[in-house]
């Protein structure tokens, strides 16, 4: 039983308010397709297994059909990496802009469950949780690695590019720009992602602590009242 | 920040830095128009790119030793800077001191969230330009009747530099141009050389 089908039955036997439960993981992302990602062990295994597959797909496509849908690829990259989640509100990541959730839960738009607007009073608005300090921390991190670490392809093509693009025509310079830009739309599009999951530790839901029963332990290990 | 001037200029103020942000972005994009009408940035181009990198390293910093901005990594140069003194050649010559002022390129916890952040903010600019690049390189294998063909590949030209060029220097320009301004840090009252203290204790009793 993992942590956190463990702390479920916690919940559900009754020791425990759920509402305690402050839920770090989307228990509805738990699997992806049929992966789970609650351990960092399973979650590497699933970037690894994202990149090869991209590699695999980009590569039985041009096999198949040739250079000519090669293009096809650049909105594959993008569809590809909303299954991370981070883009979108599927996959396991949680989704990184703030004005996504701000339209997806109404209040872009004025609808606020404090202040419902008149066309959706008494329909249910859809909850989106909050990004909290740690994941927006987590997101600007993974964005920060991302970045560094795609800075230095671009300067080698700025400095090394132009050496064997000198003499080409506006025209092969394009089609040399179209096949460089797949691989590095599929890193810029899965990167942060990529590393979320890879750096995460195990997941555990976090019990809160109940400022009722107050629990103060020493550094020695003995209990007060 | 870890310098606070360029050039003999004061950076102190949030308006001085933005101006320089502005005469940086400003002169790169002068050194375009002018690489494209010389050669169509065959080899200027490259002088574009080079230009940015010093920029980068002597004046913004971030990615180099140098600069305004702390270095992101918080290390400081390979080449440290002769001891300037007998203690600190002592300490050196120890193996205690190799990092130079550790200070000067350390970022706390308020330096690290801020460098995120700019991150974070600055891939979504890039991203919004490689969407409009990626969006040409679609075009241009299929182009719309709409636009003219010859138009395309000239386009794509014109957006990978400063594409590139944004990459090298945005996150460090979000930064300058968000700081605010410096505020003199109060003097600490039990401290016996400071103001406060000094004053106290020459109240006559």
């Amino acid at each position: 039983m993992n942590t956190i089908q463990r702390a479920r039955r916690v919940a559900e036997s009754g020791k425990i308010d759920p509402r305690r439960l402050r839920k770090r993981v989307d228990f509805s992302h738990r699997f992806l397709l049929f992966i789970p990602v609650e351990t960092r062990r399973s979650r590497r295994a699933l970037v690894i297994g994202y990149y090869l597959f991209f590699l695999a797909f980009a590569a039985g496509l041009v096999w198949l059909r040739g250079l000519s849908k090669y293009d096809r690829l650049l909105p594959m990259s993008f569809y590809m990496a909303t299954i991370l989640g981070g883009l979108t509100f599927s996959g396991p990541v949680r989704i990184f802009s703030e004005w996504q959730r701000k339209f997806k839960n109404g209040s872009a738009w004025g609808i606020d469950p404090n202040r419902p607007h008149p066309y959706l009073r008494g329909r249910p608005l859809i909850e989106v949780d909050r990004l909290d300090e740690h994941d927006i921390a987590l997101r600007d991190r993974a964005h920060y690695l991302a970045y560094s670490a795609l800075r230095w392809p671009a300067i080698a093509v700025a400095l090394f590019g132009g050496i064997f693009l000198f003499d080409a025509s506006p025209e092969k310079l394009a089609h040399l720009l179209l096949i460089l830009s797949v691989p590095v739309a599929a890193l810029f599009f899965s990167l942060p992602q990529a590393i979320i999951l890879w750096t995460e530790p195990d997941l555990e839901p976090d019990l809160v602590d109940d400022p009722q029963s107050p629990v103060h332990e020493t550094t020695s290990g003995a209990h007060h009242a | 920040m870890r310098k606070t001037t360029v050039l003999g200029i004061n950076m102190e103020q949030q308006a001085n830095r933005r101006r320089l942000v502005i005469t940086v972005y400003a002169i790169l994009a002068a050194l375009i128009a002018v690489g494209w009408f010389v050669d169509r940035l065959k080899v200027s181009g490259y002088y574009i790119y080079f230009a940015a990198l010093f920029a980068n390293y002597k004046i913004l910093g971030g990615y180099g030793a140098e600069g305004l901005v702390k270095p992101f990594t918080g290390k400081g140069p390979r080449n440290q800077p002769m001891p300037s003194d007998l203690t600190e050649l002592q300490l050196y010559a120890a193996g205690n001191l190799t990092a130079g002022f550790p200070d000067d390129y350390r970022n706390d916890e308020r330096d690290l969230q801020r460098r995120d952040r700019v991150h974070y903010q600055a891939y979504q600019w890039i991203c919004g330009l490689l969407a409009i690049l990626w969006l040409l390189s679609t075009w241009e294998a299929h182009p719309p009747h709409f636009v003219p063909a010859g138009l395309l590949p000239i386009l794509m030209y014109l957006l990978v530099l400063p594409a590139i060029l944004l990459a090298i220097t945005l996150p460090q320009a979000m930064l300058l141009w968000t700081e605010p301004d410096f505020i003199a840090e109060p003097e600490d009252a039990d401290e016996p050389n400071s103001r406060v203290a000094i004053r106290r204790n020459t109240i006559p009793q």
